[in-house]
């Protein structure tokens, strides 16, 4: 079975939406640690950490919108072949 | 266009500066408001005109963010609210492209300018924690520790990064378009700009198009129960 069809406008917005959103959460992620740093007297380690949790929240925002949008067909063929929980 | 950029106080009201870009979204509130009062000024049983023109809107615009939101009464709820943000996005986009724009004073497109395009992702913002308040009431906060509690930070990341990146989104693609056209009516006035307008006039409907569903999807996944 195909996977089911979405209205264009919401399959165009997400398509758009990723990109930005995952550089958002890096630039977040990096100048908010950056921030910290300047308040803690910590430079560089908290900007490091936020642009890591920045670049993490970004693969999650991936991941979860690639099983989201992953097909009944895939889940079923994953299902048969035991490498997903029924 | 933005080559004269209108950043400058125009006037005081009392204390309040007021600049360019809020004299347009003034003009530009005035300009749906009388549309929306010259088709809703003599209502008829049998629509005709502009009444039968809103009404069909309005309902293919119900059907379209049920569609998006699928919980029928938070699509009522929050249609008014995501029409309204696509409305003043298009005509905002799209009312740089007025001959003399950004030249004559009080007319530059307020979504070239990023405190607008914040103010609109950050009543997004909002509109989308309070629908998920009000459909799921405490069960709506499970979502920041799931799948697990280790995930909060980037959760709370991900809250953060939606609006932000709503509003850099919008901003860049607008005043990025009033750059390029800014240029190119400098360098080749004739011909060439018609092509790019012709591509101004189809971003500024896509940006409009993807704030609204983009506004749309969020407060859909609040009001499912989770992102």
């Amino acid at each position: 079975m195909a996977p089911p069809k979405k209205h264009w406008a919401k399959s165009l917005s997400e398509a758009v939406n990723l990109s930005t959103t995952i550089a958002a959460a890096v630039a977040l992620g990096y100048f908010g640690g950056r921030w910290l740093d300047g308040k803690f007297d910590t430079e560089p380690w908290l900007a490091v950490l936020g642009f890591l949790i920045g670049m993490a929240t970004g693969f999650k925002m991936m991941w979860t919108k690639a099983i989201a949008n992953s097909g009944p067909k895939d889940r079923d063929e994953k299902k048969q072949s035991g490498e997903e929980k029924p | 266009m933005i080559f004269a950029m209108w950043d400058e106080v125009m006037f005081y009201l009392g204390p309040i500066p007021v600049d360019h870009i809020i004299v347009t979204e003034w003009l530009v509130i005035v300009f749906i408001g009388v549309i929306a009062y010259l088709a809703t000024r003599n209502m008829q049983i049998v629509p005709r005109g502009l009444q039968n023109l809103f009404e069909s809107l309005v309902i293919w615009t119900y059907d379209f963010f049920s569609q998006v939101i699928e919980k029928e009464n938070a699509a009522r709820k929050w249609a008014p609210l995501l029409s309204t943000f696509f409305i003043f996005i298009l005509v905002c986009n799209l009312s740089g492209l007025i001959p003399g724009a950004a030249h004559i004073g009080g007319f530059q497109p307020p979504t070239s300018n990023w405190n607008v395009t914040m103010t609109l992702a950050l009543i997004t913002f909002f509109a989308v924690h309070v629908s998920g308040i009000m459909e799921n009431k405490l069960h709506y906060f499970a979502h920041f520790i799931s799948p697990s509690p280790l995930m909060l930070p980037l959760n709370l990341v991900e809250e953060v990064a939606r609006p932000l990146s709503l509003t850099i989104r919008l901003f860049g693609n607008i005043f990025g378009k009033e750059v390029v056209l800014g240029f190119l009516l400098f360098l080749a006035p004739f011909f060439l700009p018609a092509i790019f307008l012709a591509l101004a006039v189809l971003l500024s409907v896509i940006q409009a198009v993807v704030f609204t569903m983009l506004s749309a999807s969020y407060i859909g996944a609040s009001t499912s129960g989770g992102h």
